[in-house]
Parts: C-alpha cells; structure tokens; sequence
C-alpha cells in the first residue's frame, strides 16, 4: 500500500512542478497551463467544473449541521453559480480564445451579460463571506466546543450530526 | 501515517513553500500576477489592489495555513488527547515558521549588505529582497501568525 502512495505522490508531484514552468533553466519550457490547456479546453473546463463542484459539496456539507439539507444545497449551489459564472465572464472577456468550443456557455454568459465584472465580482466576494459565516461561524457558535462531549470521533465532522428536515 | 507535530509543521512549510511555486510564482517581479488584482475594483485603491494582488499570488500558501490545521486536528484525533499537546503543537508550529522565515531573510540581508557594490544588485538582490520582505510581513506575519491564530481560534471555540 505504501508503494502505491509512493507512485502516486510521484506522479503527482511531476504535474505539480509541469503545471507552471518558472525558475531560471526552465521558464521557457511548455508547462500545463500555458501550452496544454489551450489546446485542450474541453479538459480544462472540465477539471474547473470538477473542482466547484467539490468546493460546493464541502460548503454544503458544512452548513447541514444547522440548515438542513433543502436550504443547504441549493444555498451552496448558488454560491458556486455566482463564482463559476464570473469565471466564465472574466474568461470571455480576458481570453476569449479559452471558451471557442465552449458554446454550452453561451446562455449563461448571455444572460448576464449586463452584469458589469465589478458587480459579479462583489456578488461573489459577499457570497463568500455570508458562506464562511453560515458554515464556520454559526456552527462554532451554535455547537461551541465546551459543551460537546469529548468523542475520539473528531470535533468537526458534520456526519455524524443528523440530516434533519 | 503517524507525524509528530515537528513533522507536521515541516510537511506543512515545504508544501506552503511548494505551492507559491507551483502556481508560477518565481523570485522573480516579473512572475507577480496581476489578472486577479483587480477583481471588484473600479479604480485604482492601493489597499484593495495590493490585498488582492498578494492574495492571489499567495493562494496557495494561504490554503495550506488552514489546511495545516486540518493536518493537526488528524493527528490530535488520533492521540486522543486535544487539549495536552495541542498548543505545544501551536506554539512549536509558530517558532519552527519564524526560525526558518527569519534565518533567510538574514541571509538575504546579509547577502544584500555585503553585496550592494555588486553588478547583479538591481537584476538579482533587490527582487529577492523584496520577496523576501514579502515573504516575512505579509506572509508570515499576516498570514502564518494573525490568520493562523483565527483559525486555531475559531476551531477551538
């Protein structure tokens, strides 16, 4: 078992390290993101989504202890909406070259076209500081760590909470 | 895998290091991205600008504080005992950190001093200078120290 982490943390270590060439011998060298990427933008966006889903599904997991999981999901959902959207509207207007096969996009990026990249990025900056206050600090707050019972199971696993309706 | 809290924090600072690298930070300015230092501002503020800008460059390093504590609540879980050894674990976290931030921007210093007649003092010196400067205020400080401690605050309530 301990080989497999090995090779694992191998291969992982050289993407980390391919991702952005920099350093003195290397700079020029074709990296991840600069020659890989553009290339391949089904893969890229593809690897983007993969990672808002994720993001959202620990936010979601966070907030069930005090929200149940009908208000958490789609709360968490519209949070990663908003960011995921400015992305895309940041990317249409800085590297537009990145989103010409993405045309899936197209009725998102229309439909808030009229929304200025200042506004969608306050609407993600507010998002995400109601979002650290709903899923870390109202937690700390309801369930402080004085008065849970000392478990070996950890102090901060929303699991082991029941999911409530 | 079993790590005391020394491993912890050395597993903590290669990878904090490693991260600012991996995201193509460099020492040098040139490398120093801008495309997210302007998100939501309208004009030029230096605060907001140069919040956004260090945040965006640090990313990385700014996870890996946070996910330190996840690293050390694993293994306070697993001795079982939260209370005894957690704020050596913290107070050692805190000083392995400021005994290795320290030590190089003394050798950077140093270097700067001794060096400042030589021709590379504006291409190389100066540039690492400046990180460095970067590195021990705004990263250690602010981010190790301060936000740190919020953290290990706000888990501990």
């Amino acid at each position: 078992m301990s080989g497999g982490y090995a090779i694992a943390l191998a291969a992982l270590s050289k993407i980390a390290r391919r991702w952005n060439q920099t350093g003195q011998k290397f700079a020029g060298e074709p990296d991840i993101a600069t020659s890989f990427f553009p290339e391949h933008t089904t893969i890229m966006w593809i690897l983007i989504i993969v990672t808002y889903l994720d993001v959202c599904q620990r936010i979601c997991r966070r907030m069930i202890p005090w929200l149940s999981l009908q208000f958490a999901a789609p709360l968490s959902t519209l949070l990663i909406l908003i960011a995921f959207t400015f992305k895309l509207a940041f990317t249409s207007a800085d590297a537009p070259e990145l989103l010409r096969d993405m045309k899936l996009f197209n009725p998102l990026l229309n439909a808030v076209q009229k929304f200025s990249l200042v506004a969608q990025a306050r609407a993600v900056f507010i998002g995400i500081a109601l979002g650290l206050t709903a899923a870390v600090i109202v937690p700390k707050l309801k369930w402080p760590q004085s008065h849970r019972k000392q478990s070996a199971q950890g102090t901060k696993a929303p699991l082991p909470f029941p999911i409530t309706h | 895998m079993d790590l005391s809290g020394i491993e912890t924090t050395t597993t903590f600072l290669l990878l904090h290091y490693s991260t600012f690298f991996a995201f193509g930070g460099s020492n040098a300015i040139s490398s120093v991205d801008l495309s997210n230092a302007y998100n939501g501002v309208n004009s030029y503020n230096i605060l907001a600008v140069g919040i956004l800008t260090f945040v965006s460059n640090w990313a990385g390093p700014i996870w890996w504080v946070s996910a330190a504590r996840l690293l050390f609540q694993e293994r306070w879980r697993r001795r079982r005992d939260a209370k005894g050894s957690g704020s050596d674990d913290r107070t050692n976290h805190i000083a392995l950190l400021t005994l290795f931030v320290s030590t190089s921007l003394l050798a950077v210093m140093v270097a700067c001093s001794m060096l400042r007649t030589h021709l590379f003092i504006w291409t190389v010196f100066s540039p690492k200078f400046l990180f460095s400067m970067a590195w021990s205020l705004a990263d250690h400080l602010v981010v190790n120290v301060a936000f740190g401690s919020l953290i290990s605050w706000v888990d501990s309530m």
